[in-house]
Order: structure tokens, then sequence, then C-alpha cells
């Protein structure tokens, strides 16, 4: 057997081997294109090897021309796929000398099928045979093609994009990539000038394009298999950080989940899936997620769904989810959109958090707080209640004075119907007078759960100094509100709001009560800047203390004989739980100013 | 059940300024800053027969009524500037004290003591039945005419006694501690014949028939001699 159709054959056979393997790791995984480039390149390669088994023993000029014309597309091939290979896999490289050196090569195919023969020969007029270490070589002679200097400047284009792309690694640290590649490709080009240049000085009978070409096969090959080990690397590690996150997931009771759009599939970790209210074993679709999301959550759901399909808006929502039970669980999910290369979001994934017991705990602080408002708004109105006795008395005895003179002009001979008609027209206002009051004082005893509504803070200040105001004036006390025109409104609930400011006016109120008539005076004033409204009551009592004025707003720090000390304490969770501040600060004017802020509603003024 | 046949009934306007100058016929003063409150009772003391006379603020009502206006006044404990004790203390330092009736809403126990101390009329709850609110008002209007009686009465005897000469005087002095004539004349050093004139005429001055009654007149007006002496 002879040497040649056997070492040629086992280096095709390798480029195929190649070429297959990296084949199929692109069928796997569409996005390795750097592997589908390499198989081509390899396929090209091997087709050299072959053909040049062929090429070498051709018998007729015409047989070597057609051969020679073939082996063109199969360098063509490898040296267009080479380039776009290492542009793809080392990220590198002059995109104007990758088209060049591809359009050149494109180019000089045309003219090889073409010409009459090929691109190197214009014309083969015979074949001289050449024993060479045991084998017969079929050596061409013929008429040069002048076109083939498009191949030469493309030969020369690419050791140039080589070189450039070689240094640009170097630089990059990634010198290992660079000296493989880069080098072997231009060591191929260097060696396949000095084999042509060989085989005109008749040293060598052929260019031995074969074994040239599989060492570039063999260097692709070479660091695309170190990306292999080092994937292998990579799934360890993925192992690895994949049982910390179980382990994680587990503890902090989180579930992980991926929504496949374009499929519309939910996958994720069973508890994941459990706490979506899903089973893992059925075909999971949003549809299906969405029926066992509570009704009342649902809207708000599908329009998280929507901002992040349409958006690409993080989701950020909680919601409750309805187990097959019945029984309702607060769930917290976060989660991003996954985009492809158009950009379009292509998966949602994310976490789930069961908080339902986080959900109860707060609700339970929450109606704690409500109570302890509650009992410290029915003490703080059975201080109130001797003027608040008044104030109700006034609209009663006048209701009852009046009742009692319309009765005795009834009894006029005649009636006197115009006074009575005047009468019972004024029996009815303070009826609702006197309702009101009531209804005041009730909104403020009722227990009750905190409700958010948007409120106007000043409409707000005025009803809590109306109802203060007997207690005011039992006290000889002047109660000033300095209020702006316009204040934006607020979110929060009116009756802890207002008690928050009656707390901070009777503690005022009490705080002057030693001093001269003439300094008995409180000011609320309100003011609104960056978002933000700020309330603040003014008196000119003795102040607080150095220390006292950090541990006001502490429970049971009363310093005054009457208070319960948990009035302003009150007035502290309540602003804390509205997202405000509180505050207090020495007077410039002798006494203290009180002060607490609220987030401001945007876009909505109070006029 | 209803009061004196007196007829009310008249407009406001009008028997506010025909009360206020009518020198004979008492008038209710009502002051209370609750203008609800205010018309109410206007209009039961009104029906009810009496001339009324309605203010909204204790300082309105000093600087407009009549200083020799008779009548009570029936005035809210608590108002805003000069409250019901105020205004009673400021009539009690007056020519023509008025007895005072206290309204309040509060039944708040140390101002009413301090109230029934300084002689306050009655102190009653604005709630209070109209029965009661009538008895008082009545009650305070017999004792300003008793007092203001009193303080006629006390006036007339005051203009006799002061008809009197100065030595009839110091002979009614004597007269007062029981001596005899004879003893007078010894200790003015005059005659006895002109202590008996000046007896007489000092006797038929302050209209009296006998030194008992002399005595009498003499203590009533000693008890509480007039304002400005």
């Amino acid at each position: 057997m002879s040497w040649i159709p056997l070492v040629w054959s086992v280096a095709a056979g390798v480029c195929f081997c190649l070429a297959g393997l990296h084949f199929l790791v692109w069928l796997r995984s569409r996005e390795s294109t750097a592997s589908l480039l390499f198989s081509t390149a390899a396929i090209a390669a091997g087709a050299i090897g072959l053909q040049e088994i062929l090429l070498l023993r051709a018998q007729t000029a015409t047989e070597y021309g057609e051969l020679l014309r073939w082996m063109h597309l199969s360098v063509a091939i490898i040296v267009i796929a080479s380039v776009w290979f290492i542009r793809l896999h080392l990220r590198a490289g002059r995109l104007w000398l990758a088209w060049s050196i591809s359009g050149l090569r494109a180019l000089a195919l045309i003219v090889n099928f073409q010409a009459s023969t090929n691109a190197t020969f214009s014309e083969i007029t015979s074949l001289r045979f050449v024993p060479w270490l045991g084998e017969v070589f079929s050596i061409p002679i013929g008429e040069p093609n002048p076109w083939r200097m498009l191949i030469h400047a493309s030969t020369v284009l690419l050791l140039i994009y080589v070189v450039d792309v070689g240094i640009t690694t170097w630089r990059r640290v990634d010198r290992r990539r660079a000296v493989i590649l880069c080098g072997a490709i231009s060591a191929v080009i260097v060696l396949g000038v000095i084999f042509s240049q060989l085989m005109v000085w008749q040293v060598m009978p052929g260019p031995f394009s074969g074994l040239i070409f599989l060492l570039i096969v063999l260097a692709m090959a070479a660091e695309l298999s170190i990306d292999l080990i080092r994937a292998r690397q990579t799934a360890a590690d993925l192992r690895r950080s994949e049982a910390w996150m179980s382990h994680a997931a587990l503890a902090a009771n989180l579930g992980m989940w991926d929504w496949d759009i374009t499929r519309d599939r939910i996958s994720g970790t069973r508890s994941g899936l459990v706490q979506a209210g899903l089973a893992d074993d059925e075909r999971l679709t949003l549809e299906r997620f969405l029926e066992s999301v509570h009704a009342e959550d649902r809207g708000s759901v599908r329009q998280a769904i929507r901002r992040v399909v349409e958006d690409g808006e993080p989701v950020d929502i909680e919601y409750r989810m309805v187990d097959s039970r019945g029984g309702a669980r607060w769930i917290s999910a976060r989660g991003e959109a996954d985009r492809g290369p158009d950009g379009k979001p292509r998966h949602v994934r994310g976490v789930t958090i069961d908080i339902t017991s986080q959900k109860r705990k707060d609700a339970e602080l929450q109606q704690q707080r409500d109570q302890l408002a509650h009992i410290q708004r029915v003490s703080a109105l059975g201080q109130l209640s001797s003027a608040l006795a008044h104030e109700i008395s006034q609209p009663l005895g006048a209701m009852l004075r009046n009742a009692e003179a319309g009765e005795l002009y009834l009894k006029k001979t005649p009636p006197e119907l115009d006074e009575v008609n005047a009468i019972l027209g004024d029996i009815q206002r303070d009826g609702k007078r006197a309702a009101a009051i009531i209804d005041r004082m009730r909104s403020f005893l009722m227990p009750r759960e905190s409700v958010l509504e948007t409120l106007e803070l000043k409409e707000l200040l005025e009803q809590v100094a109306t109802f203060l105001r007997a207690e005011f004036r039992a006290y000889d006390t002047r109660l000033v509100l300095d209020l702006p025109r316009v204040l934006p409104a607020v979110r929060g609930d009116r009756i802890q709001l207002q008690q928050v400011v009656l707390n901070l006016l009777l503690n005022s109120l009490e705080a002057l009560s030693e001093f001269p008539s003439e300094r008995r005076e409180v000011v609320i004033r309100a003011s609104s800047m960056a978002g933000v409204v700020e309330v603040a009551v003014f008196d000119s009592g003795p102040g607080f203390s150095a220390d006292r004025m950090h541990s006001a707003f502490e429970p049971f720090m009363s310093t005054k004989r009457t208070g319960t000390g948990i009035g302003l304490a009150i007035c502290k969770t309540i602003i804390d739980s509205h997202g405000g501040r509180i505050w207090a600060e020495h007077n410039p004017g002798g006494g203290a100013i009180l002060r607490f802020t609220l987030p401001a509603v945007q876009g909505v003024v109070a006029t | 059940m209803s009061p004196p046949g007196r007829r009310g009934g008249e407009s406001f306007g009008r028997e506010r300024e025909g009360s206020a100058v009518s020198a004979d016929r008492p008038v209710v003063f009502v002051v209370d800053d609750d203008a609800a409150f205010l018309a109410g009772a206007t209009r039961l003391l009104r029906a009810s027969g009496y001339a009324v006379a309605p203010f909204a603020s204790a300082t309105e009502f000093l600087a407009q009524r009549a200083p020799c206006a008779a009548g009570c006044v029936v005035v809210d404990l608590d108002m805003p500037g000069m409250d019901g004790l105020a205004l009673q203390a400021a009539l009690a330092g007056s020519d023509a004290p008025l007895p005072v009736v206290f309204l309040t809403g509060r039944g708040d126990v140390p101002a009413s003591v301090r109230a029934m101390r300084s002689g306050a009329e009655d102190f009653l709850t604005k709630t209070a039945p109209k029965e009661e609110l009538i008895a008082a008002i009545e009650r305070a209007l017999k004792r300003e005419a008793r007092e203001r009686n009193d303080r006629a009465r006390r006036q007339e005897l005051q203009a006799r006694f002061e008809r009197l000469t100065s030595r009839e005087r110091e002979v009614l002095v004597h007269v007062l501690r029981g001596r005899l004539n004879k003893q007078i004349a010894a200790d003015l050093g005059i005659d006895e014949r002109s202590v008996k004139r000046h007896r007489t005429s000092l006797m038929s001055k302050i209209e009296v028939a006998s030194v008992a009654e002399l005595a009498r007149l003499a203590a009533e007006v000693d008890a509480q001699p007039p304002k400005g002496r």
C-alpha cells in the first residue's frame, strides 16, 4: 500500500470526525455558530485531503484541471469559514478585512468556474509524472492564470487579518489563543507559500495542501476543545452553585420559576410550583397559573405580566394564591424578562417567596397598633369630655328652648305659625349640629381598623381645630391656624391622622396651662415642599429639656401630672406607619415645636 | 306654670330698645356667645311674657345697658373673652347691680361654687327644663325688685337724715345713746329748752313719732351707707 492515500485519508478522516462532532454540538445548541463554522471548515479540509489524493494521481491534463477547479472551492470555503470563525470565537479582527478576504475569495471562485480550466492555470498543456519517495506524482505544465493574483491578494489580506487578530488577542492577555489559532493560521499561510515555492523549484511534487489545512482544523479543534473542557469545569461549578442555590431556596422558602413566553410554558423548582399553586406534573400555562391566583389579585398580576412582556419592566408584585383546600397564601414574586437576540422577551424568570406568615404578623401588629391607638383616643376624648359636653349642650339647649317657645306660640290665639316655622327650622339646624358633634365623637370612639384614603390635610387640620375649640376656650388659650391656600393631599387613615394632630394640640395646650393667659397661644402651621407635607405645632410653654427632646416620643415618658404618657408615642407609631417622620424642636421664641411630615400624594392638589 | 300675665311677642329689635330704656318694666338680659342658644332662649322668654334683651358677649352688654334698667341677667358661664363670672364681678361693682342666673354646658363644680359664693341667683345647665329657668328668673327679678325698693327706701331715709342741721345731728347722736334732754344740754353746753326744740325739729324732719322708730331708721341707714359718701 502506498503512503500518500493512507496519510491523506487519515487526515481527511480526522477532519470529518471533528466536523461531525461539532455539527452535533451545533444541532444541540443553535447559538454556537462557531461550531457550525468549524465543522464547515473541517468538512472542506477533509474534502481537500481527498481531492488531493486524486489530484496527485491524475492521469490527464483535463482531469487535473477539473480536480484543481473543485479544490479551489474547498479552499475558499475553509478560508472564509476560518475568517469568520476567528472573528466569532476570538471576538477580534477588522470587519472590513474579513469582508475583503471573503469577497476576494468569492471573486476568485467566480473566475475559477468561468475560466476554461481553473483559477490557477488558464491552460494545462500536459502532465509530468515525477517519482518522489516511492510514489509517482502528477505535475501540471501549462499557462498560469493572471487572475490568480486575486488569490494571492486574499492570502496577503488573510495574513494581515490573522496577525492583527493575534496582536489584539495577545494584548487582551488571552495569549494562548493568540498563539494557537493565529499562530497556526499564519504558519499555514507561510507553509503554503514555502511548499508552493518548493513545488516550483521541483523539490516537492505538490503543495500538500491536505496536510497544511489539517493544521488549521486541528488548531480550531483545539480551541473548541479547550472550550469544551472549560464547559465541563463550568458545569461542575454550576452544579455546585445549583446545590447552594437550592439549599438557600429551601432555607428561605424561595421558589424559582421560568415562563417560556413563546411556548407559554411555566417550569420551576418544586417549591416554586407549589407556591404558584401548581402541581408539577401538569402542563403549566399562564392561564392555568392565573386560575389559582386570588380573584381580587388577578387583575394586578395580569397587569404586571403585561408590563414585563410589553415594556420589559421587572416583575415585583404581591398577590394571594388559592390552594386546593381554598386557603389563601400571600406570595411575593420578583422576576425579569430574558430577551432573545431580537430584543423581545423570550422568558420571564424569577423567584417567589411565601410571605403569608409575614403578612399575618404584619396584620396582627397593625391590629395591636389600631387597638392601642383606639384606647388612646378614648382616653384623650375622656380628657375632652367636659368641653365636649359643653359643646353639645349648646345645640341641645337651643333645641329645648326653641321647642318650649314653639309650644307657647302654638297655644296663643291665634297661634303664631310664622314664628313656629322659624323655630322648627332652627331646631333642625341645631339637631344636625348636635348630630355632627356626636358623629365626630363616635368616629373617635369606635374601635376600627385603619383605612387608607386620599385626604385633604388642610380640611383635616381644620376639623381637628373645630373639635378642640371648646377645650381651648375652656383653658382660655388661643388656637391659631396658619395654613397655606393650597396643600397637597396625603394618603392615610383619617381618624389616626386626626388623632395625631389632636394629641399634639392637647400636648401644647397642657404645656401652657401654668402660663398667664396672654402667653397661652398654640399655632398650627403647614407647608409643603419636594413631595413632603409638613405640619408644625408651636407653643410658648416650658418646652422640652435637652434629654426629653429625644425621648418625647417614647411611651410612658410623660412629665405631666395628668398624662398617660402614650399620646406622643401613639403619634410616632401612626406617623411611622404612614411613612412620615415626627420630631420635637426648641421654639426660638420659647416653648416647643412638634413637627411631623407625610409624603404628599403626587398630582393631587387640594384647593 | 305660666308666668305673671305680661304680654310679650314684640319684634326683636323694638323690644330690646324699648325695654332697655323703660325703667319700670324689668328686662331679662340674655348674654351668650352661641347664637343658636341665644335666639332660642330669647324666643322662649319672650313667648313667656318677658321683655328680653339678647347680647352676644358680656362686653357688648356692659357697653349698651342702661345703668338704671331693672331686671336680671341670664349669662353663659363659658364664653371667649369676658366670661360669666367676670360679667358678674363687673355688675357687682356698679351702682345698680343686677342678679345673675348662670347657664353652663358643663356642670363644672368649682366654677359653680365660685358663682354661688359671689351671689349668683342660680346655676343651671343649658338643658335644664324651662320651669327651672323661669323659676330662677322669677326669683332673680323678685330679689332685684326687693333690692331696688330697699335701695330707694334707703336713699329716701338718707335724704331725710341729710336735711338735719349739724346741731340737730349732735342732738340725734345723744338721743340715740338714750340720754335725757338735761344731760344732752349739759354735754353740749346749751339750755334744755333748745335741746327740746332741736329734738322736735329732727323728729319731724325724719318723720318719726317715737325715739324707738328713730333708732330703727338710724340703724337702717347706718347699716348700708349710701354709695359715694
